[in-house]
This record gives C-alpha cells, structure tokens and sequence, in this order.
C-alpha cells in the first residue's frame, strides 16, 4: 500500500506540472466524453427512475370494487410477512364479494411511527372504515382513538390495541395465550405417550420476540408448563431462548447455531413462528434427527412438506384468510346496511396441520393463497 | 514490505533457543498486516472453547465456514469500494432483489444456468445504476444508496408481491452448494467464498486495476491529475459490489432454499463493520480482501460463540458489540506497533 501511494505521488507531481498548463483543456476533456456518454446514463437513470417510480409506493394496491360508494383501507403492520398473504387475499374476496374499494397498505419500515402516519393518511384521505394489524399494541392507541373520533371507525385483526377506542378485534384462530397453552398440553401428551421420563428440555425460538403476539404464546406455553409440571411424572425444562430474525438466511443460521449448542441435550423445539418451524424442520432433516420433537405455527408451504416428511410433528395455524373476509364484510355490512358494529373480541379456532390432515390442509385458502 | 525484509534481517541474526523462536514468531506476526485479526480470531475461539468445548467441534466450524459465505462475498467487494472512500448501504436491498428475480427465474421455468446469469446481470445493473446515479447527480454514493436501498427493497417486494417465491424443485447441483460439503467437512459455498476471495485480492494487490482503485481512494485529485477517469472507477466498483450482492443472493437462496424478499435485511451493517474491523479507512485509501473477510469472521464467530455459551438474546447484542470492540483494539493495538517499527 505504501508502494501504490507514492509510486503515484512520483507520477503525479511532474504530470501536475505540465497539466497545469494545459488544465483547463484537459480537464474539460473527460467532462465532454461524459456528457457525450450522458444520453446513455440519462437514459439509463430514467429507467432506473422508471423502475423506482413503479415500486415508489409498493405499500398501496387497490381493488377495483364495482361500487366505489364503500371504501375501506387495510393497514398491515408488516407489507413482508409472508403469512399475512392469505389475509390480503381474504380482504380482496370480500371486496370482490360485495363491491367496496379497497385500499391496502403497510409501513416500511415497519415501525410505530411509519404505520401512525398511515393511519393518519387514510383518515385524511376519508375512507370510511378502516381494518388494521397494529404494529405495537401502545403507540397506536392515539392515532386509532384521532380516526375514531373523526369519525372514522376502526377494526383490528390478527393484532390488537385493546386499550383503543377500536370497535372490534376478530382473530381468525385461538388467541395467541391460548395457542400457547394448547402447544404445551400437546408436547406434554405426547411427551407422556412416548415414555418420557427426568427431565424434558425445550428450546423456544421466536423470529419476533418483541411482538405482543409473540410473547403471549411464550407466555401461555409457560404458564402451562408450570401447571403442567406439578402433576406429570416427568418435567417440562425451557433450558433456551433465542431471536431467530426474520431474514430466512440468518434465521437458518440462527436455528443451527442453537441445534449446535443444545442439540445433544434438546428434546423439543418450541418454534413461535412461521420461518423458526420451517428452518428447524431443515435442520434436523441434514443432522438426520428423529429424536427432537419440532411443536410450530403457520402453514409455509416448506412447512406442510417437512411435516409430511416427518421432520416436524405439528404446526397450528390460524385462517388470515378468514381474518381478511371476515372482518371486512363485516364493516361493509355496517356501511352498506347500518347493521351496528360489534364491539370487544371474537375469534375463529386455531387447526393443527400434521401428517394426518395435510391433503385437507393444502386445500385450504390459507394454504392455496400462501403460494 | 521492504521494512519486513530490513527486520526479518535482524531477527534472522539472533540467536536460536525457544523463548527467541517465540518472540520471533510473535514479531512476524506483528508484521503481518492482519496478524492483530488472527490473534483476536485464536483468543476468542480459544475463549469460546474454554467455555463450551462443543464451539471447537468440526461440525461447528463448518456451519461458521457457511454461515459467513453469502456476507463475505459482499464483503469482498464493499471492501473495493470503501478503498475507493466510497459506502454502499443498498447490498441487503440488492440482494433481495436478486434473490427474487431468481426465484422468478426458476418459478417460470427457466434453466438453472441461465437463471443464475440473469441474476448476476441484474445486481450488476442495480450497481451500476448506484454508481451512474452517483456521477451524473454529483452525489456521494453513501447519499445515492440511502435512497436506493429503500428503491431496491421496494423493488422486491413489489416483483414478489411481499411473498417468498416458491413453486420450483430445490433438487439438484446448486441447491447442493448451500447443502453439502467437499470431502465431507468442507461446505461447497465455503469454497466459492474462498475463490472469489482470492480472484478478487489479486485483482486488488497485483493489477493495474487495483492500483487505480487505491490511487483514487488515497488522493482523488491526484489521481484525475494523472489522467485516471475517477468516474469510471465509481461506477466500476459499484457495478462490482451489485455483482457480489447478486452471488451472496445465489448461496443466501441455496442455503435458506427460499427465494424471499426480505433477505438481506441489515446485510449492510454486517458487511461495512467486517470491512472496517479489518482495517479498511472510511476516508478510503486503504484495505484488503483479507483483512475483510477475517472481520467477517471475526463477527460470525462471536454470534456463533456467544450462542453456544448461553449468553441470554438480551445481553448477546450488548456483548457481541463489546467483543467486537476489544477484538478491533487488539487489532488496532498490533498496527501501531507495526507501524511505528516501519517508521521507526
């Protein structure tokens, strides 16, 4: 490096010198060629603008109604969650179904900040109901609170400010605690049923672990373990808990490192999310591993083949598409026929995918939306 | 180099015994530019074996060797850039991209040889467009690419409809790269890490072309004066990191087996920490491969070890930050030394 620096000062200084006679002609010279060559990078940067402009608003997509006298706006919390697809598609069907305009958008990134500013956008833009996934269960407490008392009335799905002046929050499964506890009484079961004995360690992954959804399934898993613990003649140990991250790869990497680190003392892995079943599915796949009992939600389509294969033992899943149609013909009925809107929680019922349902559950829209 | 040789003299001409071939060894190593990295890399696995013998194991080092391959690559090539007193922050929004034209590519039914060109052309435009952006608008790049990195991730989403692709099989030779291992223990895109790695710090340390790109990183004006069109390097080296954004795409979707557009989130951060921890300046001017993919190294290997060792996810960012920040002292520590024995 020392060679390359002043071997160029030594070529530099008496270019300078010569150069600096000729400066202005010379430097002038490659300014020219660049502007000759200018019409090919102008044209290229207007495709590369062209290219932006199409994506510049990637968070919006509408749905031709027939009627634009409804219109409705659904504002996710996430616009790359690959599970909430079915949900988008839920919506769409009941748009299609009784002729509302549909707007659809998400935060990017997805922050508090970024989806109050939505929620604020659409208010403005005066739609006249809006569905929505609430980033954080606190901080969007204000801005759905401002829409309803300006009039606009607000739903939650799949998430929920409970706290909020929102009319109503509709889960197209179990609540979240409960899912918890339902995956704990099956590990237990089925602990229990192979003659299990000492003590059970469970390694518990989540790709999200600061989404209160995701906290109450650890929450529900782990209040069940501890009931469950005081009667069963083996226990039930959380020696692991980890943040996978949403990035498939680092997930992956994150789920290896863990199998490396507790795999020979490890019987259960409690995998909270969609990316953490599928990724603990493939790894115990390449390790060849039969002894580890992988207990997951969501119905990736990796998922449902790794559990085919015997890699994962059961994933429970929601209806997002549900969610979606659910919850929007229900505010177009409102609109569309003055039928008063529900208040407090309702909820559809979570279905566990294992290799005994699997044609059934690929049949599903949740399952044929997801791609 | 010259200096090595004036003290290697020296070292030769005293006497033998095994506390002398210590010293010596361990005065080689001071002089060996990326000898700091190396020891912070031997402490700190020698740390995490002590704390779990597991981290020692082949199988462990193996799953390292391929963790740091679809980062390291990018590395390589951010490494060129940052030389040249340039940033790229949009090589995880590139990567998306890449990764879902592929999985486009593959979900249409195309070849695999010819998907995989198609996406190595496409990180090349994206980089290019950086670069040419960069030039025509006389921004700095770092300006260009805050905006591009929003641009490209957008562009993903939109193209994947915020899915992952799927409907393609994952059997046959290049799943194989991101599955299986040379003679069994070595991981295939470890191999391709370590190839590309070498092609690109000759290109660095042995051409003309590496020459440029230190000599506009060392002193731009200097180097326009002597008739080096600046501009074209830009664009050069930009064209170069979409390139590699789009390989480290390819061994990303061969591990993971998903064509996702949400992967390459927060790749930036990992890639420009490893090149900076091996000793690159931000001012430009100075770097190497090496030195690059030894602070990728270094940061992989302290994820690895503090997930081994049981470090609650709370604290493990905390202290993984800290650890990276002794690792780069005990770096920065050795340089010093090196330096002022060169300059006496």
């Amino acid at each position: 490096m020392a060679r390359a620096s002043s071997s160029m000062q030594s070529m530099a200084l008496p270019l300078v010198k010569s150069l600096e006679r000729r400066e202005m002609s010379s430097i002038n010279k490659p300014r020219v060629r660049l502007l000759r060559r200018g019409s090919s990078l102008v044209a290229l940067a207007a495709l590369g603008a062209l290219a932006m402009t199409a994506s510049a608003q990637p968070s919006v997509r509408h749905s031709t109604g027939e009627k634009a006298g409804v219109s409705l706006a659904l504002i996710l919390d996430d616009l790359t969650n690959p599970v909430e697809l079915p949900l988008r598609k839920g919506a769409e069907a009941a748009a299609k179904k009784y002729g509302f305009s549909l707007k659809i958008v998400g935060p990017s990134p997805n922050t508090a900040q970024a989806q109050i500013a939505l929620v604020q956008d659409e208010v403005a833009a005066k739609v006249n109901g809006i569905v929505m996934l609430p980033v954080d269960s606190s901080a969007l407490v204000p801005a759905i609170n401002a829409a309803v008392d300006g009039g606009v009335p607000v739903a939650t799905t799949e998430l929920d400010a409970p706290t909020s002046k929102r009319s109503f929050f509709y889960f197209g499964g179990t609540p979240p605690l409960q899912q918890g506890m339902m995956q704990a009484d099956r590990v237990a079961a089925y602990e229990k049923a192979h003659g299990a004995t000492g003590t059970v360690n469970v390694v518990v992954t989540s790709c999200l672990p600061t989404v209160t959804g995701q906290q109450d399934r650890r929450k529900g898993f782990e209040q069940e373990i501890a009931k469950l613990n005081k009667t069963m003649s083996f226990k039930l140990k959380e020696v692991a808990f980890a943040n996978t991250t949403t990035d498939p790869a680092k997930n992956l990497s994150n789920i290896q490192n863990l199998y490396t680190a507790n795999g020979s003392k490890m019987q259960v892995a409690y995998a909270m999310c969609g990316p953490d079943t599928q990724n603990w599915g493939t790894v115990l796949k390449r390790a060849n591993n039969h002894n580890i009992l992988v207990a997951g939600y969501d119905w990736l389509p990796q998922t449902l083949n790794l559990i085919g294969q015997g890699w994962v033992a059961w994933s429970l899943g929601s209806s997002l598409y549900d969610e979606g149609f659910h919850t929007f013909g229900v505010m177009y009925q409102h609109f569309a026929n003055g039928k008063p809107l529900p208040t407090g929680f309702a909820h559809g019922t979570s279905t566990w995918a294992t290799k005994a349902n699997l044609a059934q559950v690929r049949q599903s829209p949740d399952v044929k939306y997801a791609g | 180099m010259d200096a090595d040789l004036a003290n290697r003299a020296v070292i030769d001409g005293e006497p033998a015994g095994r506390a002398h071939r210590l010293s010596s060894a361990y005065r080689r190593l001071q002089y060996f530019r990326e000898g700091g990295l190396v020891i912070a890399l031997l402490m700190a696995a020698l740390i995490f074996t002590l704390i779990n013998s597991v981290f020692a194991k082949p199988q462990n080092l193996e799953n390292i060797g391929s963790q740091i391959t679809y980062e390291g690559v990018i590395a390589v090539a951010m490494t060129f850039v940052i030389i040249t007193g340039e940033i790229d922050l949009s090589v995880g929004s590139m990567v998306a991209v890449a990764a879902v034209v592929f999985g486009m590519m593959l979900r249409d039914g195309l070849p695999m040889s010819a998907a995989i060109l198609v996406t190595l052309l496409s990180g090349c435009g994206l980089g290019a467009v950086n670069g040419a952006l960069s030039v025509l608008l006389r921004v700095p790049t770092i300006i260009i690419t805050l905006g591009t990195l929003s641009a490209y991730r957008g562009l993903a989403d939109q193209l994947a409809n915020g899915y992952p692709i799927s409907g393609f099989s994952v059997e046959g030779w290049f799943w194989d790269i991101g599955q299986k291992r040379l003679f069994g223990h070595v991981p295939y895109d470890t191999v391709v890490l370590i190839v590309f790695a070498v092609i690109a710090g000759f290109v660095l340390r042995r051409t003309a072309v590496g020459l440029h790109v230190y000599a506009m990183g060392s002193n731009r004006r200097a180097a326009e004066l002597a008739g080096l069109r600046v501009n074209r390097i830009r664009i050069g080296v930009l064209t170069f990191n979409g390139f590699a954004s789009a390989l480290g795409a390819l061994l990303a979707v061969s591990q993971a087996q998903t064509a996702d557009p949400n992967l390459g989130t927060g790749y930036e951060l990992d890639v420009i920490a490893a090149v900076i921890i091996g000793g690159a300046k931000l001012t430009g001017g100075s770097g190497t491969v090496l030195a690059s993919v030894l602070g990728l190294l270094l940061i992989k290997m302290i994820q690895n070890g503090l997930v081994i060792a049981g470090v609650s996810i709370y604290l493990l960012v905390v202290v993984s930050g800290l650890v990276v920040i002794a690792a780069v002292a005990i770096d920065r520590f050795f340089t010093r030394r090196r330096e002022a024995t060169v300059h006496g």
